[in-house]
C-alpha cells in the first residue's frame, strides 16, 4: 500500500506484481474490493477501481472497515466461522479446478470453459484472504501481548510461534516421501502450543483478555495457512487458465476476469457463494 | 516591477545581502558558465516586503519556463564560504508556480534561517551570523541525473576529485538519506548506486496524479527515458520508484563524468579556488547546470570501496526468531545448480522463497534473509516451521553482497549484519555489478508484495 496521498490510499498491485498479468491484476483488485463482504458479509466495498491493477481507497472507508473487522477478530465465534467459511472456498475452489483438469484432459472445451469460470468465481472470494499480509491488527496484538507476557520480546516470538500454519507450507508440501516433514516441523508445533498456553495463562483472570488470546491464536493460525493454500490455488488456477487460452487460441496476456466468467457475472460485487452467518 | 526589492541573480555581488551561494552563482553567469538564472531576494528584506516581492517573482517567472516549478534557496551570508559551508543546515524549499506556494516556499527558507542548529554550528566554527538570510529564486530544474562533485585543483590542473551521481534531482545525496554511484579519479569503476526513490519537480498535470501512475523519467542520448511509478507528491516534487529495469545500469556515462570533472575544473578557476564542492545537474538535452559553488571544507575522501563493512546493519522485519552467523548464500545461485549446495553454515539471500528453496532449506541453513514480504510471507512461514532464523522486507542492497561473505541475521529483530571476516575479507568489497547479477536475483523496489 502506497502513502496516504490526499486522504487516499492506493492499493498498486501493477507495482508489487510486475511481472503479472492483467487478469492476476484483475483477481487481485477486484478481491480487493470485496474483501468485507467476503469476510464480514459487509456490503460496503473496500476502495474503487481505478483500473486492473490498481484501487484507491479513501482513509475513511479503510479506517472504517478495518476497525469493524478487528472489532470482529476478538471474538473467537467468529473466527471460528471465518476459518470454516474460508476452508469451504478453498475447497470449491479446488473441487472447480479438478473439474477443469477433467475436462481438459477429455478435451472438453465447453466443459473446461465452465469449469473454469466456477473456479474463477470461487477464486474470488479464497483470494479476497491476501489482505492478511497488511491488514492484521498486529500492533494491538503486540501489545496486548508484552502487557500478558511481559516484554515486548516475549510477545515478539509468542506472534511468530502462533503464524504457523496447521498443515505444512506450500514449500514443505513438495517434499518427497523419504523427508519426515512432519518431523521437521514438529518442534514449530511445540512451540505454537506452549506460547498460545503461555498466553492464555497469562490471561487467566481477565475474561476479556483471555477471550482475545483465544481468538488471535486462531487467527494468526489462520493467516498463515490461509496464504499457503492461496498460493496453491492461484497457481493452479493461472496455470487452467493458461491451459483454456491454449485451447482457445486466446492470449494469455489478453484476457480478463470477465473473458473467464463469462457475460452477467462480472460484477465485481456479484457473489453467488453461500455468504458467512455474520 | 520594484528593482529595490528583488535583484536578478547575475547582479548579485554582495555576499552581504545577497548570500554567498548566489554571489558565486552569479560570478560563473557572468563568466558564461552554465548556473541557471534566477531572482535574489535580499537578506534584508522584511516579511511585508517578501509578500510584495512575489508579484516580481511572477512576472519574472512569465519570462522563462516554469514548467516544473520553482525551487527556493537559501543564500546566507556565511553560507558557502572558505572556512565553513553550512551544508545541509539552511534550507531548499521547492514549489509549484503559483503565488501562495512560492510564498510559502520563501517563508520556509526564511524560517529555517533562525535554526538552532546553524547558530550551534557557527559558534563551534567561531563564525558570526548575521541575521537574515537571501533567497534565491530559480525555475526548477528537471535532470536526468544529478549529484555533488568535489575536487582538489592544482595550478588549474584538476589533482583528486570524487563525485556522487542519482537519477532525478540530487535531494537523495545531499541529505544523505540514499546512496548515489560513486565515482573516484582513483579508480574507474563505480560504486553503484542504491537508489531506492527518484525525486523530481512535476508539473501541474503530474502533480495531480495520484500514487501508482507512471511518469516518463528524463533521458539522455542514447539512454531514453523509461516510465517510473508514482509513490507520492507534494511540495511541487513527484517520488518516484525506480524502474524495476534500471536497477543495475550505471548513472553516468564516461563521457557525462568526465563531463563534469571539466566543468568543476573551470568552476574552481573562476571562483579562483584550490578546492571546489559543487552541486550540479544535467538535463536531457546534454546540458550540466552548477546549482551550487563553494570550496571544499575538508579534505576529499579516499576511494570508496567500503560500502559495506562489518558492522553494516541493514533493518527489515522480524519474520522467524532466533540469531544465527553464515556464509551469504544466493539462492539464485542454487536452483541453477552453479554453485556449492547451502550447507548449515549458509545465510540465505533471497527476495522471497519459492518451491526452489526446498533442498537448500533441507540443508539446514543457518539463517534466511529476504527482500520481500512480510511476517505471512512464504520465506517467514517456511522459516518458522524449521525453526530457521529469518528476517524480512530487508532493502534490496543486501542482495549485493557476494556469496561466502559471513552475515549474522537477527529473526527476533528483523536485522542482518554483516559480521566479521573469518576466510572472507568482509572488511571491505566492492560489489561487481555483472557478479552480482550473475549469482544474485535482481534487486527491486517493491516489498511486502502478498503473493
Amino acid at each position: 500500500m502506497e502513502p496516504v496521498w490526499n486522504g487516499m490510499l492506493t492499493c498498486d498491485y501493477e507495482r508489487t506484481r510486475p511481472h503479472a498479468t492483467p487478469f492476476e491484476w484483475d483477481l487481485y483488485t477486484r478481491s480487493l474490493l470485496r474483501w468485507p463482504l467476503v469476510l464480514m458479509n459487509d456490503p460496503e466495498p473496500y476502495g474503487r477501481l481505478r483500473r486492473a491493477g490498481i484501487v484507491d481507497v479513501s482513509e475513511p472507508v479503510h479506517r472504517a472497515l478495518t476497525n469493524r473487522w478487528h472489532a470482529h477478530l476478538r471474538d473467537p465465534d467468529y473466527v471460528a466461522d471465518l476459518i470454516t467459511r474460508t476452508a469451504a472456498d478453498r475447497q470449491a475452489v479446488a473441487l472447480a479446478l479438478d473439474a477443469c483438469d477433467t475436462a481438459n484432459q477429455d478435451n472438453d472445451l465447453p466443459g473446461l470453459t465452465a469449469a473454469l469460470a466456477d473456479a474463477t468465481t470461487a477464486f474470488l472470494r479464497v483470494n479476497a484472504t491476501h489482505i492478511v499480509n497488511w491488514l492484521l491488527p498486529e500492533d494491538r496484538w503486540e501489545q496486548l501481548l508484552a502487557d500478558l507476557l511481559g516484554s515486548r520480546d516475549s510477545a515478539l516470538t509468542c506472534l511468530s510461534a502462533l503464524q504457523l500454519p496447521t498443515k505444512p507450507g506450500h514449500i514443505l508440501a513438495t517434499a518427497t516421501a523419504e523427508t519426515d516433514i512432519l518431523a521437521r516441523r514438529a518442534p514449530a508445533a511445540a512451540r505454537r502450543e506452549a506460547w498460545t498456553t503461555a498466553a492464555l495463562v497469562a490471561a487467566a483472570g481477565n475474561d476479556q483478555a483471555l477471550t482475545e488470546v483465544r481468538a488471535l491464536a486462531m487467527v494468526l493460525s489462520w493467516a498463515a495457512g490461509s496464504e499457503e493454500r492461496r498460493k496453491e490455488l492461484r497457481e493452479h488456477l493461472l496455470a487452467t487458465a493458461r491451459a483454456w487460452c491454449d485451447a482457445t487460441s486466446t492470449d494469455p496476456h489478453r484476457i480478463t476476469t470477465e473473458d473467464l466468467l463469462g457475460e452477467d457475472r462480472h460484477d465485481p460485487h456479484h457473489d453467488n457463494q453461500t455468504l458467512g452467518r455474520r | 516591477m520594484t528593482r529595490t526589492t528583488t535583484i536578478r541573480l547575475w547582479d548579485a555581488a554582495d555576499p552581504a545581502r545577497h548570500g554567498g551561494k548566489a554571489a558565486a552563482l552569479a560570478t560563473l553567469i557572468r563568466h558564461g558558465l552554465p548556473a541557471p538564472d534566477g531572482l535574489v531576494l535580499p537578506a534584508d528584506l522584511t516579511d511585508a516586503q517578501v509578500t510584495e516581492a512575489i508579484d516580481d517573482v511572477l512576472t519574472w517567472a512569465a519570462s522563462t519556463n516554469t514548467v516544473h516549478g520553482f525551487v527556493a534557496r537559501s543564500s546566507a551570508p556565511a553560507e558557502d564560504g572558505a572556512q565553513a559551508s553550512f551544508a545541509g543546515l539552511y534550507a531548499s524549499r521547492f514549489a509549484p508556480a503559483s503565488s501562495d506556494a512560492l510564498l510559502d516556499a520563501i517563508r520556509d527558507v526564511r524560517a529555517a534561517a533562525t535554526a538552532p542548529a546553524i547558530r550551534a554550528y557557527a559558534a563551534l566554527r567561531n563564525i558570526t551570523t548575521p541575521p537574515g538570510v537571501a533567497v534565491l529564486i530559480q525555475r526548477a530544474i528537471r535532470p536526468y541525473a544529478s549529484g555533488v562533485l568535489a575536487a582538489e585543483i592544482d595550478h588549474g590542473t584538476i589533482r583528486r576529485w570524487t563525485l556522487e551521481a542519482v537519477h532525478g534531482l540530487a535531494i537523495p545525496v545531499v541529505s544523505g538519506t540514499q546512496r548515489g554511484e560513486r565515482h573516484h579519479s582513483d579508480s574507474e569503476t563505480p560504486v553503484p548506486a542504491a537508489q531506492s526513490e527518484i525525486i523530481l519537480p512535476g508539473t501541474a498535470t503530474e502533480l495531480r496524479q495520484p500514487p501508482g501512475e507512471w511518469i516518463t523519467l528524463p533521458g539522455i542520448e542514447d539512454r531514453p527515458g523509461l516510465g517510473a511509478k508514482i509513490r507520492t507528491s507534494g511540495a511541487g516534487l513527484l517520488h518516484l520508484y525506480p524502474p524495476n529495469t534500471d536497477q543495475h545500469r550505471p548513472v553516468l556515462t564516461a563521457a557525462l563524468r568526465d563531463q563534469l570533472v571539466e566543468t568543476a575544473a573551470i568552476v574552481a578557476a573562476v571562483l579562483h579556488h584550490t578546492s571546489i564542492d559543487i552541486e550540479w545537474a544535467a538535463t536531457p538535452d546534454g546540458a550540466v547546470h552548477i546549482l551550487q559553488a563553494r570550496p571544499l571544507t575538508s579534505p576529499i575522501p579516499e576511494q570508496p570501496t567500503l560500502t559495506h563493512s562489518a558492522g553494516t546493519i541493514w533493518k527489515g522485519i522480524p519474520a522467524a526468531p532466533g540469531r544465527a552467523t553464515g556464509r551469504a548464500h544466493h539462492l539464485a545461485a542454487e536452483a541453477s545448480r552453479t554453485a556449492r549446495p547451502a550447507g548449515d553454515d549458509a545465510v540465505i539471500l533471497c527476495e522471497n522463497l519459492g518451491t526452489n528453496a526446498l533442498d537448500a532449506l533441507l540443508h539446514n541453513p543457518a539463517a534466511i534473509a529476504a527482500t520481500r514480504g512480510g511476517p505471512l510471507s512464504h520465506a517467514a512461514i517456511v522459516a518458522r516451521e524449521l525453526g530457521i532464523p529469518c528476517a524480512t522486507a530487508l532493502p534490496d542492497d543486501l542482495l549485493t553482497i557476494p556469496a561466502g561473505i559471513r552475515i549474522t541475521v537477527d529473526g527476533t529483530a528483523g536485522t542482518a549484519e554483516l559480521a566479521a571476516a573469518r576466510g572472507v575479507d568482509a572488511r571491505a568489497f566492492v560489489p561487481d555489478t555483472a557478479a552480482a547479477k550473475a549469482e544474485s536475483p535482481a534487486a527491486g523496489g517493491a516489498r511486502a508484495a502478498p503473493d
